[in-house]
């Protein structure tokens, strides 16, 4: 029984039961055409920076030239006189917004202190030199060196914010007993590894545009965020301007992935200081970075007990510097049966900028378990694949009783098990079982070494209605919509979403779910700008951006077509003639955009021709009774004491050769296995494993944040010093595989597939190196490091 | 976005204007030919106010044009501004001067050889993280300071045969090895230059080139032995050499030339003589190898900074690789 606009009675709250419609053209099909490919192709799509307004004014920062510094005299007269200078705004300018600009930084490179408002970015730059030339500053202490600076003789960085220490925090998250999981097994293994740490970069500069509009109290804003909309309450409080009057233009965005990212608040809020001190459109524009990767780096000691039968019975694990460790103890405790766990995670004061999360990110929550039964196989000499399925399960439970008691209680396929099924493909396409061998045995004809890893992971692992990835436990809803469906007058349906550009394709899988859950073409299903309308689906795409969304899209899309089927059961012809005399709407159906009589197909209309004739009616109905289609929806509430067992699984196999006399790595072939839960593009999902792939693999072994001990200077914040990796740097083949074992909770069975390739693959380049040289080499695995562990550097 | 500072840009048509534009204008003036390497340079404000250039040259627009390849008894005679992807894909080099063409091909990546010269390839400015930091951020010997920041600091990819004029530098050129292996000369708009004497210590600069000549020809002798030119570098597809090294072998003509090594390029004489006297062969190749490092002097490293020592070891095995491929 259908309770809900097509959604069986029991399963409203249950979307990964709900079905894709048995005449779907689009879901899973290749070749769809991309939605948003001719836009950009054609260079015609609008990105932040591009966005101009007339008046607009530009503004620079002043940055800082140490790693913590204070400005003890600034004098800016001489560039306040620079022709076509508007004004420096200093921290001391009387009547600004107080805290916005400071005069002490607290990393190389920061903006601080003055910002020039001018008629152009040069002009902006030529007066920040004269600025640069007549500042003084006061150099403070600092490090750049997470390990020490915890040491006793470390000087104190920040003594007003901890007089005591460097330390900010220090926590415990512990499942399960790990000491007596210590006790009872069979045999502990103890290690320590320093990963480097890695910048991100972003497409797009760092760039925010504000138009104050003072007799108005309005705001208007272009930033370079993936949420525009978080940004607004930082305008709100810094401003005063009232919600309803700041107004977010939605452009494309560069792929900034993080909207809350320090960098691109600090844009925002500068830029809004400027306007609103000027009363004219401002343009802030900032080159440096100073921000690195929050989560995947540090010192991190690892004690593991285990069986000999491989079975992990404990695993404790500590940690400095990285940020945010609860995530990886948590994939841990979602991807592993073993019960005890514990992770101790220190957070310490540094200059080396702030941490944020963003494309490529997690890699150390994806790969610490990886790392635990990487050691624990070369001790035991075991096939890791082997050790991965004795260890595989979630929340301390086995994947024989999550079997019994989550997949066939909530309706899933208990016969599929992901991670045999991702494994099995994978090990296939590589020739695991011809090719692994025991690190460090096999020397090629040519002197290299040969070897093979692999990782897998559970991530990307996201609930339908999951808004905050830190709280996968938690099934509160979280502001996602509301969403609303329009059949506008053409017959077109208009859907309003944010077009942050993270990710890709996604404006494409929406549209492909929409037109056949509709029963429409997919070039009928358009894709408007946020800001055109309030009911806007805002994760522009992203970690969740699909398997959030499709509930909301799939519930829409179901409930406008209830109601163009309802409304089509009263449309006549020219003649006043019923179309669907006597039927009802069970009796219809909608296919290619035409509704039609199931027992009768030739008895049919086009959705468009009823969609003109509604909208005509409107304009000329003196009763104010819209008949507009037009459907709001928003995410339902799933079940709050469901516990979210993940059960897809994702593997990485990677075949190189180490050349021992330079230490450089040749990947001859990279696997990447999604089990995706359900596909809606094949492309797309190519698409995240391939961009995914390189990017993962660069970050694994030539992506390195330097810094000068010291001066506390990064020294390679650009694209010549700091070589990300290209496709090219891949020279063998990449093989590209997804699967649906419809085991995600998101609709259709779907779980995503997200950044799950590049936050894998940066870490499986280390041990695909450990298996060819038999040494285990920290991240990033660069040829100096390599050299160094075989003994010639 | 990084802009450039004002500055004065000068279209010459023919090499004598270009010689006096630069005569007229001092050391505040420049030449530009593809701009690969002075676009970004002066973008990034890498040298202090008093060296940042104010006049810029053209040279794209001379005529006759120096965007050619031709041979010419026996010479191989490439105009400066000839693009490096055409010296690339040329088959007269690929034929001839293996080593040049292969130098070209591994130089950056398609986008840049399309706009990048073999003048402005080999004039291009040094290689070190505290001499080409925005903004001037160190004031380092190179730009007439008073030390070398890298000496001490971050020098993984630095010289490793010492310093010059205590700066520890390197010199990126990928061609530039491979014209001194295949002893080629460097027309100037002065005088004419030897490979081997061609690069040299200057503030900031990278050749002998007095302030007003410009390079306007690069003559390659005939050659009938085996070149060839390797490469390390982190990534395949887009970098800066860590180590290059070309080789050109005829009979006992042997000339062997590192790059990104050292403050000039060098000329690994230890390893020719080794080569020389015996055949190639992987022992032999192995002890030029070693023979090639035999001075290499390694700079300190600490906890973070690997230091160069690692280099050493890349630099003897691209040497022994090179030799090999000419064999």
């Amino acid at each position: 029984m259908t309770t809900y606009y097509g959604i069986e009675s029991g399963e409203e709250y249950k979307p990964w039961l709900w079905k894709v419609p048995e005449n779907a053209k689009y879901i899973g099909k290749p070749g769809i055409l991309r939605h948003d490919g001719y836009i950009k192709a054609s260079g015609k799509a609008l990105y932040s920076a591009d966005k101009i307004i007339p008046g607009t004014l530009y503004a620079r920062p002043l940055t800082s030239p140490y790693a913590h510094a204070r400005i003890v005299s600034m004098d800016s007269k001489a560039a306040e006189a620079l022709p076509g200078v508007r004004k420096v705004i200093r921290w001391d300018t009387p009547g600004i917004i107080p805290g916005v600009i400071k005069n002490e930084a607290s990393t190389y490179d920061l903006p601080v202190g003055a910002m020039v408002i001018a008629d152009s970015d040069l002009i902006c730059n030529e007066a920040l030199n004269l600025i640069r030339q007549n500042t003084e500053w006061e150099e403070l202490p600092f490090s750049v060196d997470w390990d020490t600076v915890l040491d006793p003789n470390s000087p104190l960085i920040f003594p007003d914010q901890n007089p005591k220490s460097n330390l900010i925090y220090e926590r415990k998250i512990t499942f399960g007993d790990v000491e007596e999981g210590l006790q009872k097994a069979d045999n502990i293994l103890e290690w320590e590894k320093r990963d480097d740490i890695d910048s991100f970069m972003n497409a797009g500069s760092v760039q925010s545009l504000t138009n104050y509009d003072k007799s108005n109290n309005t705001l208007e804003v272009i930033g370079n965020n993936q949420f525009p909309y978080q940004v607004t309450p930082i305008y709100l409080m810094m401003t005063g301007v009232p919600f309803y009057k700041i107004k977010e233009p939605d452009v494309w965005r560069a792929g900034t992935f993080g909207g809350g990212s320090s960098t691109n608040l600090l844009a925002a809020q500068w830029s809004a200081l400027a306007s609103m001190y000027l009363d004219k459109p401002v343009s802030f524009s900032y080159d440096g970075r100073f921000e690195r990767h929050a989560e995947d780096f540090g010192t991190t000691k690892i004690t593991v007990g285990y069986n000999d039968d491989g079975t992990i019975t404990a695993i404790k694990v500590w940690n400095i510097q990285a940020c945010e460790l609860e995530d990886h103890i948590q994939k841990i405790n979602k991807g592993l049966k073993c019960e005890n766990l514990e992770i101790t995670y220190l957070k310490a004061f540094s200059n080396i900028g702030e941490g944020y999360a963003c494309y490529k990110h997690g890699a150390y929550q994806c790969g610490l378990h990886t790392e635990v039964l990487a050691h624990v196989a070369e001790e035991l000499n075991m096939d890791p694949t082997e050790l991965a399925l004795i260890n595989d399960g979630c929340y301390g439970h086995s994947m024989e009783w999550i079997k019994e008691n989550i997949k066939t209680k909530y309706g899933f396929d208990a016969s599929r098990d992901s991670l045999k099924e991702v494994l099995a493909i994978g090990k296939e396409a590589i020739g695991w079982n011809d090719k692994w061998h025991a690190p460090g045995t096999k020397i090629l004809p040519s002197g290299n070494y040969h070897g093979i890893g692999f990782s897998w992971q559970i991530a990307w692992h996201h609930r339908p209605d999951d808004s905050n990835a830190r709280y996968w436990d938690s099934l509160e809803r979280f502001d996602y919509g509301p969403i609303a469906l329009r059949v506008m007058g053409n017959g077109n349906i208009k859907l309003t979403a944010s077009l942050a550009d993270v990710g890709i394709n996604r404006q494409s899988t929406y549209a492909a779910i929409i037109a056949d859950e509709v029963g429409v073409n997919i070039e009928n299903v358009w894709i408007y700008p946020a800001d055109e309308g309030t009911f806007t689906v805002r994760i522009g795409g992203g970690s969740r951006g699909l398997t959030s969304n499709s509930t909301l899209l799939i519930r829409a899309a179901r409930k406008l077509k209830n109601q163009i089927l309802e409304t089509a059961l009263y449309f006549t012809d020219a003649n006043g003639k019923l179309y669907f005399e006597s039927k009802t709407k069970e009796d219809l159906d909608i296919i290619d955009g035409e509704i039609f009589e199931i027992a009768n197909p030739s008895n049919k209309f086009p959705l468009a021709s009823m969609a003109a004739f509604q909208f005509v009616q409107n304009m000329n109905d003196k009763t104010n009774k819209s008949r507009e289609l037009v459907v709001t929806d928003a995410a339902p509430i799933i079940d709050p004491e469901l516990k979210a067992y993940t059960m897809c699984r994702q593997a990485y196999f990677m075949e190189v050769e180490v050349n021992p006399d330079t230490g450089r790595i040749i990947v001859n072939n990279l696997v990447v296995v999604n089990d995706v839960g359900k596909i809606i593009s094949p492309e797309t999902i190519r698409g995240q494993q391939l961009g995914g792939s390189y990017m993962g693999f660069g970050r694994s072994c030539t992506e390195e944040l330097i810094w000068d001990s010291s001066t506390g200077v990064r020294l390679n914040d650009d694209l010549i010093n700091y070589p990300a990796a290209l496709i090219d740097d891949i020279p063998g083949k990449i093989d590209c595989y997804a699967i649906e074992t419809g085991l995600g909770w998101a609709p259709y069975g779907m779980y995503g597939v997200a950044e799950s390739a590049a936050a894998v693959g940066a870490t499986l380049t280390r041990y695909a190196v450990h298996n060819a040289i038999g040494k285990w080499v920290n991240l990033k695995t660069t040829p100096a490091k390599i050299l160094k562990a075989l003994g010639k550097a | 976005m990084e802009t450039l500072s004002n500055y004065t840009h000068i279209d010459v048509k023919t090499v004598e204007e270009a010689v006096s534009a630069l005569s007229n204008n001092g050391v505040a003036a420049c030449v530009n030919a593809g701009g690969t390497d002075l676009i970004g340079t002066m973008r990034f404000h890498v040298l202090p106010n008093d060296l940042y250039p104010k006049v810029v040259v053209n040279l794209k627009n001379i005529t006759p044009n120096l965007d050619y390849i031709k041979e010419e008894g026996g010479t191989l005679k490439i105009g400066a501004l000839t693009r490096l992807e055409d010296i690339a894909k040329s088959s007269v080099v690929q034929s001839k001067w293996a080593a040049l063409a292969e130098a070209a091909r591994k130089t950056a990546s398609p986008h840049i050889r399309e706009m990048g010269t073999i003048g402005g390839n080999i004039c291009q400015l040094n290689r070190c993280w505290y001499f080409r930091k925005k903004d001037n951020r160190f004031d380092c010997i190179r730009k007439g300071g008073n030390m070398c920041y890298a000496m001490a600091g971050e020098n993984r990819y630095h010289s490793i045969f010492g310093a010059v004029n205590a700066c520890v530098a390197v010199n990126p050129s990928d061609i530039a090895p491979s014209l001194v292996a295949l002893n080629a000369t460097i027309k100037t708009s002065k005088r004419d230059i030897l490979a081997d004497n061609f690069w040299g210590y200057a503030i900031p600069g990278s050749t002998v080139l007095e302030q007003d000549e410009i390079v306007t020809e690069i003559q390659v002798p005939a050659f009938s032995g085996k070149s060839a030119f390797v490469k390390f570098a982190l990534r395949s597809s887009i970098d800066f050499p860590i180590v290059n090294c070309a080789a050109a072998i005829d009979g006992s003509n042997v000339r062997i030339c590192l790059n990104a090594v050292h403050n000039l390029p060098y000329r690994a004489t230890k390893a020719e003589e080794v080569i020389k006297s015996g055949t190639i062969n992987e022992e032999n190749a192995e002890a030029a190898g070693e023979a090639a490092v035999a001075d290499a002097f390694i700079l300190p490293a600490s906890k973070t900074n690997p230091g160069n020592k690692w280099k050493v070891q890349v630099a003897k095995t691209i040497v022994k690789q090179t030799i090999l491929a000419c064999k």
